[in-house]
């Protein structure tokens, strides 16, 4: 039975690494646009594609080389979203334009990957397969891969959002527009960067999630949904608070199925989400209700 | 702010499920939805069916999933059944008349079946092929039944049968078949004395668990199930709880994205046991996604295997290789026979006429198809055998066929 818990809770902690990182990609636009991107879950599969199917598999480059390339293309696709979506729609009436932008934008995505990769799923060969074997306790490779990097995303954005210019600027345009306007921050091009960032962690969640989910056309929508319940449990909008609910989100969820029949693991994580709206809306560490 | 968050969120939660999740509990709105458009049809269709019989080609309809959740497998569908009317057309056609093709997406959602089904009836098509899920399939049962139009489905669901509907046939073995084959084939070839059993919390998955739970209480064999729902990516619960009931055989009854996820859990969580799966793991579908390792000497049960040596399933490969370059597998194969039966059935009836059509249906009898001999039962259950391939280096190996009562 130790085993068991042991084994959920390694499993429920890369999932919850992997759900932070979903809550930090589409917190950061939330924070600096005050929407929400509605594509995010599109924009990770993208990134498993161009990593795998383009980089990899057909160009054959090396998977370091790959994924700094793909990082390349994915920064600026991110910053293509501002310019085509976030920033022509942010000051429209309604936030419903600007969400309506981001929906139908996955919508193309969505088929722009079945058109040009095909829809067939597939994998990366030799992609963090393998376990570790700790005297029958076995850990997957993947899962500690993506615990490590997902750590490793979250020291770098802090210390680039604290010790750098571009990334105390992006604090500032969370914080208020209009003084950072005032301040002679260009808020414009300050979300493009930010949109950028948050497709490169787009691209990095779906690298991680590759020997985990396989890569096909709807590898990415259930973490997706989960990401945003990672959002309310931890707090809206800061991003400590993101990775704590994530990390919570994955192991209650992975140990309730102890006690719980297997098929109720959605169900905990979105009840989760209800009982926060209703009895604690700015979750464990939310700042702003 | 809470309130433009739960805004935004409820908007995009809206906006999200209408474009993308169809789920089986839409099965009655959609049936409810059908009936408004569908009671002025039968005077139109009759006036269309005159239209099929006067004009110079005999139309057939395909509803298929070419965008949605399953692109690949729709994508399969329409290359069997395109092959299938292009051999036909080839040889003549159908009662001296060419055969058209129309081919509609219905996005693996149940609401768009039923217009996709109402729209092929009233361009006057003679039968229709499709929809594939079973949840679609049941969907458009009310419609079909009052357009009076034959619909040949491959859903697997045995609640399709329960339906009694006279215009529904199936192409394809009903799942009570395969479950049954796949716990038989556990217990008597494997010698398995306690099945796990992995299901999808779906209509095709619990229609599994039924027949499964029902073959062990007949034979006294112990039974572990356990559920997951579709689009589930971790089973490592699961897994882990089966191992410690220890189990020595494992019955996985999913679709192919848990499949593979399941092949990979189980191999590197180190379950010990034989497996015996639902018909993805015979498809490259599901192969593509594993590595060799994860499923050696998997046993899977399916309509069709590529490596069979039968003399019409090698025709057929043949066949469906030199049109597009890749082997077919269950969705072609299936699809390509449903289409061969209609077809069939039209020459037979003498006639487009939809009526002729479907009794001509009802007496299709010990026809040879890449997916078995079709047979049509009082149930409209056309195919009453299945196959079993062992899965060696990522080619599913033709084993044996089983037939079922």
């Amino acid at each position: 039975m130790n085993t068991i818990i042991l084994q959920l809770l390694v499993s429920g902690l890369a999932m919850g690494f992997i759900y932070a990182l979903v809550g930090i990609e589409y917190t950061l636009i939330w924070n600096s646009t005050g929407l929400l991107n509605f594509s995010h879950d599109k924009l990770i599969t993208l990134g498993a594609y161009i990593f795998g199917a383009s980089m990899v598999l057909q160009y054959g480059l090396s998977k370091p080389l790959a994924i700094l390339v793909t990082f390349v293309v994915m920064f600026l696709l991110g910053c293509l979203v501002a310019l085509g979506i976030f920033n022509p729609l942010r000051n429209m009436r309604s936030n419903i334009f600007a969400v309506m932008g981001t929906i139908i934008l996955g919508r193309i995505i969505a088929e722009f990957i079945r058109l040009y990769w095909g829809p067939v799923p597939f994998t990366v060969p030799d992609w963090l397969t393998g376990t570790f074997n700790f005297g029958g306790f076995i850990v997957t490779r993947a899962n500690v891969i993506i615990c490590g990097v997902s750590a490793l995303v979250v020291i770098t954005l802090q210390c680039f959002l604290t010790f750098t210019k571009t990334g105390k600027a992006m604090r500032c345009v969370a914080q208020n527009k209009k003084a950072a306007t005032l301040m002679g921050i260009n808020v414009s091009q300050n979300i493009c960067i930010t949109t950028g960032i948050s497709a490169i962690i787009c691209s990095t969640i779906g690298f991680l999630t590759i020997p985990l989910f396989t890569i096909s056309t709807t590898m990415a929508a259930t973490i997706g949904l989960k990401g945003f319940s990672a959002g309310v449990i931890g707090g809206f909008g800061y991003i400590p608070g993101v990775i704590v609910g994530g990390i919570f989100i994955g192991i209650v969820e992975n140990l309730a199925v102890a006690v719980l029949p297997a098929v109720y693991k959605d169900v905990v994580s979105f009840a989760l989400l209800i009982l926060f709206l209703l009895v604690k809306p700015s979750g464990f560490l939310g700042k702003r209700a | 702010m809470k309130k433009k968050l739960v805004a935004l969120l409820a908007a995009g939660a809206l906006v999200v499920s209408m474009m993308g999740c169809g789920g089986g509990g839409d099965k009655e709105t959609a049936s409810n939805d059908s009936s408004e458009p569908t009671t002025n049809s039968p005077a139109e269709n009759t006036e269309n069916n005159t239209d099929t019989n006067s004009g110079d080609t005999i139309k057939i309809g395909l509803v298929s999933m070419i965008t949605g959740d399953n692109p690949l497998n729709g994508e399969r569908m329409n290359q069997g059944v395109q092959l299938a009317v292009d051999e036909v057309n080839a040889n003549g056609g159908v009662l001296g008349k060419q055969v058209e093709l129309e081919i509609v997406d219905d996005q693996t959602l149940q609401d768009v079946a039923v217009t996709c089904v109402q729209k092929l009836a009233a361009d006057g098509v003679a039968g229709i092929i499709g929809p594939h899920r079973s949840t679609n399939a049941i969907a458009v049962a009310d419609t079909v039944a009052s357009l009076q139009v034959p619909l040949l489905t491959g859903g697997t669901s045995p609640s399709i049968a329960d339906l009694e509907n006279p215009y529904l046939f199936r192409g394809r073995a009903s799942d009570s078949i395969f479950a049954e084959a796949a716990a038989d084939y556990a217990v008597k070839n494997l010698g398995a004395k306690k099945l796990g059993l992995f299901y999808n919390n779906d209509d095709f998955g619990t229609g599994a668990l039924g027949v499964v739970q029902a073959y062990c209480e007949e034979n006294n064999i112990e039974l572990v199930a356990e559920g997951h729902n579709t689009g589930d990516k971790d089973f490592t619960a699961q897994i882990m709880k089966m191992q410690t009931e220890g189990i020595d055989c494992a019955l996985i009854w999913t679709h192919d994205p848990e499949l593979a996820i399941h092949a990979r859990q189980i191999y590197e969580l180190g379950l010990e046991c034989q497996v015996v799966s639902s018909p993805g793991v015979t498809m490259s579908q599901v192969l593509g996604m594993v590595e060799a390792d994860y499923v050696e000497g998997w046993y899977g049960v399916t309509d069709f295997v590529s490596t069979s040596t039968q003399e019409n399933v090698v025709e057929f490969i043949d066949a469906f290789k030199a049109a597009y370059g890749i082997e077919p597998e269950l969705y072609a194969a299936s699809y390509y026979g449903c289409a061969k039966v209609l077809l069939q059935a039209i020459e037979d009836a003498g006639s487009a006429d939809r009526e002729t059509v479907k009794e001509a249906l009802e007496k299709i009898s010990d026809m040879t198809v890449p997916n078995g001999t079709a047979t049509c039962d009082e149930n409209h259950d056309l195919i009453h055998n299945i196959n079993v391939a062992k899965i060696e280096n990522l080619t599913p190996v033709f084993i044996e066929s089983v037939s079922v009562e």
